[in-house]
């Protein structure tokens, strides 16, 4: 493992910086986050970051380490403790997409760059569509969005 | 053999649907494992991210053109699926042109039979060409499904 790449992609995450006033309306200090997805959120990262030129079969790109390091910042702030793992996959352009899916419901989160999310979702009350956002400097939405999907594992699951 | 595609003043080739593609002729597009995700509502499936558009001016989604790899005797199967770990899905254009999207001709260096699919790729578009799509060369327990 790369420990310099993932020290890299951690501590520009916890840095605060620019970020710091994007995510200003977080409901926890980031260093009280310690939700054990982050593990393995870094993991997949790190591989992300380190993939060929051309992993796609075409010209794809890494995964930039910025949009890495935006990726990681926006879960810290909208996922809970608890929150399961979201599964992460490249684009050709070196953005990303966070992803759960679950029996009851679906989020999507693509990662064009810092503060360019465009977010998707869909639940069976839904239309078939689902329901999504562009969003650049406020992930309350997200944070609302997955706290409802966790919620309805909980109670679906508890009630079968 | 497919005329030259029009370029811009850097040589870029600028999006066009290409005349000399034909409804009914294959557009395959490469698809690599890290496109697949777990969903317990479907198994292992493709992201619709793999059906992104690179980004900049003229970016458009990568694609083979199959009758361009044929008439060259060369096993489009083959050719798609290098390196052998990558899969391919496979449309035909006239599929891509109802959903409005064009097609073109982008042949690059290292891989002549290039092509290229441009338009507007929302979430919908995504999922509706993940819908349309068919395995070319399967990915063994992937589905496709949107």
């Amino acid at each position: 493992m790369n420990m310099q790449l993932r020290s890299g992609i951690y501590s520009q995450a916890n840095s605060g910086s620019v970020m710091t006033n994007v995510f200003s309306r977080r409901r926890a200090p980031v260093t009280d986050v310690m939700g054990y997805w982050r593990s393995a959120v870094l993991d997949r990262l790190e591989e992300l970051t380190r993939l060929n030129v051309g992993w796609d079969g075409y010209d794809g790109l890494p995964v930039s380490l910025e949009n890495a390091t935006f990726a990681l910042r926006m879960l810290e702030v909208t996922c809970r403790e608890d929150t399961i793992a979201p599964q992460i996959v490249p684009g050709p352009s070196g953005e990303l997409q966070i992803e759960w899916h679950t029996e009851f419901g679906d989020i999507e989160l693509l990662v064009r760059g810092p503060y360019s999310v465009h977010a998707w979702r869909h639940l069976p009350s839904l239309s078939a569509d689902g329901e999504e956002q562009e969003l650049t400097n406020d992930f309350l939405l997200v944070a609302r969005w997955i706290e409802e999907l966790s919620e309805l594992n909980i109670v679906i699951s508890a009630a079968a | 053999m497919l005329s030259p595609p029009p370029r811009d003043a850097h040589g870029d080739v600028r999006p066009h649907d290409h005349e000399g593609i034909s409804d009914g002729d294959g557009v395959i597009r490469r698809i690599s494992p890290q496109l697949i995700v777990d969903d317990p509502k479907t198994g292992r499936r493709l992201s619709s991210l793999a059906m992104t558009p690179s980004s900049g001016e003229n970016g458009g989604m990568s694609v083979n053109l199959q009758n361009e790899i044929e008439q060259a005797n060369i096993d489009a199967r083959a050719y798609v699926s290098s390196p052998p770990w990558l899969g391919a899905v496979r449309f035909e254009a006239g599929q891509l042109r109802a959903i409005e999207l064009i097609v073109g001709y982008d042949p690059l260096p290292g891989d002549p039979h290039h092509g290229e699919v441009w338009g507007n790729f929302s979430k919908g578009k995504k999922r509706q060409l993940l819908n349309i799509a068919n395995w070319f060369v399967a990915i063994d327990g992937v589905s496709i499904d949107g």
